[in-house]
């Protein structure tokens, strides 16, 4: 007669209620641990903040169109960006055709060709690594010696520049590459081969497609590392002064980071300000090629 | 479990929500001749207060109870009273409705007004099965309470699907009997297919539930090769 | 390349070609004592580098039958299935040893092309994985890519969806994302897929294994129908599913092996489907199939 009430009486009463008033996060070892981390949160942030601050606010005097427009003079009054901007545009323009194409290539084949287990892909895999981790004015000596190698002469070319800027992003594109390829489910590959399909035909209608939002990402990223290097371009010689726009792949140049060293180095003040204007404008280009990538990404990529 | 209402003994007291002509149709001694007592209450609250007063009551609730949440007064009956719910369906009653009451726990429904006769039918729907005959099993250590559907092994309880309940049931009673797969078979339902399969899947079952219950044990049931099961206790 | 591909078309069986098709099982319900094998194993044994993972297989699949493969879990069904049709060459180490024969031919010799192996012998996964592309171009995907002749393309589709029964569901939105169909749907879709190229043997590896109840009988019930055309081979872990769908049943377990403690698998048992289940004639296959593997 009773059992009707007998579920309630039988209720599941959980032995520490849900509202037992000691919060996990509130004790002494977490919460010195999250203030640890807000603070190297805002010492990271300021240091970034001060910086951006500073060189707006010392070059905000320049930001005109001479900016872009003239090229440099003995004159902070007259000088201006235009060759430097002209020439990472073609530096970066010919690294990025000399790159991605390799870069993915090199990727496909370690990703979806080579037999993971021979040593001597594994050791190349692992180099790929290394490299990425090569302090970049190596890669401009590297270029010199091959270079000299080759009998160039006049070091400071375009294709010169370009080279190095290469062999520095190239391990970085690659390593990009192969995590948007190992990105795309094994269950996709094997539906294609299932299907009859060869592993060209696979990687070419399946995998890469489904691949390319990462590889884009990634390229563009390696690319916007590449424009603020100025190390191995001065290794190679490039040219500190230049009054004339680059006309091709084996014309001279200057870039704006190298603009910007030797602007720096002058001695009147104008110039300080000047190099400023042009880090500025540098960082406003690299924080477009950033926000690219990440729109890229979001946009296209595959939830599987 | 076959009570009849000539077997009937004693006097069932049901309180009724409402006016007394629109919940039963005939006279009072009608009621009382198949072993009820109505009493109605014009209220939620009065029949609240009536079953207090006698725990034995049984409630009829008509579905269209005005002064208070239909689900909430049966919620209450249950929780405070114990008593078993009737619910009294009027026209135009949505069978949702009646589904959620189940929900609620109401044992059993019938149409309003009512007659003496489905009144009984339905107070005897609501009877618990501790009032009716019980069987109960016990070999070794394992116990099957047929009417509270129920298998302990060891002190432990069994939770098994009524399929499966079927079959031990009839392994028991077979015990200490070899049942040959054969024989298991009729036992797996009407279906005609695959019978071989769903006699070894409930065994599987069986065994499952087994150990689950109670890990320490090798479970009962014995391979006999090539010829069927048995129960070995 | 696909040029070179098609010379050894010829050098298997007439695909197209009516000796396949016209043998058909005279009608459901009559099952030869013994399979009339389209695809047979003779002494298998694949190996993962040095691990023996499955040995010595000897099993006949049955022309336009269905046959279930069950067993315990890691005893090496699917890695069986997968060596059917060479899906284990993409796995780097993957090898096997002794001879499967599809209508005669051993598929892994030295003139064989596994592209066209798996043309011929297609597989269904265990989780659906439809391309990222619009439902028509999944189906469409296989007769590009093996370089079919196909008349009306939009035909082909209709006939593949319409034999995974799933045209009139999605009729009206062939241009849409296969992602927007359901689990069931999809798997469907996968099945349709692979029909699409028009393989003599599908496998299909646990291929309910992530649907519901509802989407599993749907599954179900087009094996039966497509058993009329092609043969198919099913692993699964369900016992009521094999006992459901297939004509044979054969049973696999693992055993450690003395020397090196890796756990082999063995067909233990195999024959009709009725016969496993009602007079396994191995203990080992009356203990699982009721229960008492864990
Ligand atoms: N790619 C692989 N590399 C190495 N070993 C593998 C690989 N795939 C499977 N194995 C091993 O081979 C054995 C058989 O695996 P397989 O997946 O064929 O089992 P299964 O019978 O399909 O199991 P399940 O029922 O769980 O799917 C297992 O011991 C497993 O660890
Ligand atoms: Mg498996």
């Amino acid at each position: 007669m009773r059992t009707l009430g007998g579920t309630i009486d039988g209720a599941i009463r959980p032995e520490r209620p849900l509202a037992s008033g000691t919060n996990g996060e509130r004790r002494p070892a977490p919460l010195t641990f999250l203030v640890l981390l807000w603070l190297s949160l805002v010492v990271a942030f300021g240091v970034l903040v001060t910086l951006i601050v500073t060189i707006i606010i010392d070059g905000q005097g320049q930001f005109t169109g001479r900016l872009l427009s003239e090229y440099p003079a003995s004159s902070p009054d007259r000088a201006g960006a235009r060759p430097a901007i002209l020439g990472s545009a073609w530096v970066i323009a010919t690294t990025a055709i000399m790159t991605i194409p390799l870069g993915i290539a090199a990727a496909v084949h370690l990703e979806e060709f080579a037999d993971k287990r021979n040593w001597f892909n594994r050791m190349i895999e692992l180099n790929v690594q290394n490299l990425a981790a090569v302090p970049s004015i190596v890669y401009g000596l590297l270029a010199l010696a091959f270079l000299s190698l080759l009998g160039v002469r006049d070091k400071n070319i375009v294709i010169g520049g370009a080279l190095a800027l290469s062999l520095l992003i190239l391990p970085v594109i690659i390593i990009a590459t192969r995590e948007a390829l190992r990105a795309v489910p094994t269950e996709i590959r094997e539906g294609s081969l299932a299907l009859g399909a060869t592993q060209w035909q696979t990687t070419w209608r399946q995998t890469l497609p489904s691949a390319v939002p990462g590889i884009a990402t990634g390229s563009i990223l390696a690319l916007s590392r590449a424009l603020g290097e100025a190390a191995p371009l001065l290794v190679l010689g490039a040219l500190v002064f230049v009054s004339f726009d680059p006309s091709g792949i084996l014309s001279g140049y200057t870039t704006l980071p190298i603009q910007i060293f030797n602007w720096t180095g002058r001695p009147q003040e104008g110039f300080h300000q000047l190099a400023a204007a042009t880090s500025v404008l540098l960082l406003g280009v690299l924080v477009l090629m950033n926000g690219l990538a990440i729109y890229i990404r979001n946009r296209f990529q595959k939830r599987w | 479990m076959n009570l009849t209402h000539s077997t009937m003994r004693g006097s069932v007291k049901i309180v009724a929500v409402g006016n007394l002509d629109l919940i039963a149709r005939g006279r009072p001694a009608e009621f009382r001749h198949r072993g009820l007592t109505l009493a109605t209450r014009p209220t939620a609250m009065a029949a609240l207060l009536e079953v207090g007063r006698d725990p034995d009551s049984i409630v009829l609730v008509p579905t269209n109870l005005n002064d208070m949440p239909l689900t909430e007064f049966v919620d209450i009956l249950h929780s405070l009273a114990h008593v078993p719910v009737i619910a009294g369906i009027v026209p135009g009653c949505s069978a949702q409705a009646v589904s959620e009451l189940f929900d609620h726990g109401i044992s059993s429904t019938v149409a309003l007004p009512t007659s003496p006769g489905r009144l009984a039918d339905a107070v005897r729907a609501s009877r618990t099965p501790e009032q009716t005959e019980e069987l109960v099993i016990e070999v070794g250590n394992l116990t099957l309470d047929d009417a509270r559907h129920r298998v302990t092994w060891f002190e432990k309880e069994v939770t098994l699907a009524p399929k499966n309940f079927e079959i031990l049931r009839f392994m028991l009673v077979a015990h200490p009997r070899v049942i040959p797969l054969q024989e298991l078979m009729k036992h797996v339902g009407d279906n005609p297919q695959n019978r071989a399969v769903r006699a070894r899947v409930a065994i599987g079952r069986l065994r499952a539930a087994f150990s689950d219950a109670e890990p320490r044990h090798d479970t009962p049931i014995e391979t006999v090769h090539r010829i069927g099961y048995r129960l070995r206790l | 390349m696909i040029d070179r591909a098609g010379e050894k078309i010829e050098s298997i069986v007439p695909h197209e070609g009516p000796g396949v098709r016209i043998n058909a099982r005279p009608a459901d319900g009559f099952l030869p004592d013994e399979p009339r094998g389209i695809l047979q194993c003779e002494n298998v044994d694949v190996y993962y580098g040095s691990f023996r993972a499955v040995t010595g297989v000897d099993l006949k699949f049955g022309l336009h039958e269905i046959t279930a493969l069950i067993g315990p879990s890691g005893c090496g069904k699917s890695t069986l299935l997968r060596s059917l049709n060479r899906m284990n060459d993409l796995v780097d180490g993957a090898r096997v040893e002794g001879r499967v024969l599809f209508d005669g031919e051993d598929i892994y010799g030295s003139k064989v092309d596994a592209i066209e192996v798996r043309r011929r012998i297609g597989m269904v996964f265990q989780k659906p994985n439809p391309f990222p592309k619009s439902i028509y171009d999944n189906i469409a995907y296989g007769p590009r890519v093996t370089g079919m002749r196909v008349d009306s393309m939009d035909d082909l589709v209709e006939e593949a969806l319409t034999k995974a029964a799933l045209w009139g569901e999605v009729k009206d939105k062939l241009k849409q994302s296969a992602y927007s169909l359901s689990g069931g749907q999809q798997q469907r879709l996968c099945i349709a897929r692979t029909i699409a190229v028009k393989p003599d043997v599908i496998l299909m590896d646990e291929p309910c294994s992530a649907l519901d109840p509802i989407a599993t009988v749907r599954i179900e019930d087009l094996m039966h129908e497509l058993r009329r055309e092609y043969t198919i081979v099913i692993v699964t872990h369900n016992m009521q599913q094999a006992a459901r769908v297939a004509d044979r049943t054969a049973f696999f377990t693992a055993f450690a092996d003395e020397g090196t403690g890796d756990r082999t698998g063995v067909l233990v048992e195999f024959g009709k489907t009725t016969q496993i289940f009602e007079h396994p004639t191995d203990q080992r296959t009356e203990d699982y199939i009721s229960g008492r593997f864990g």
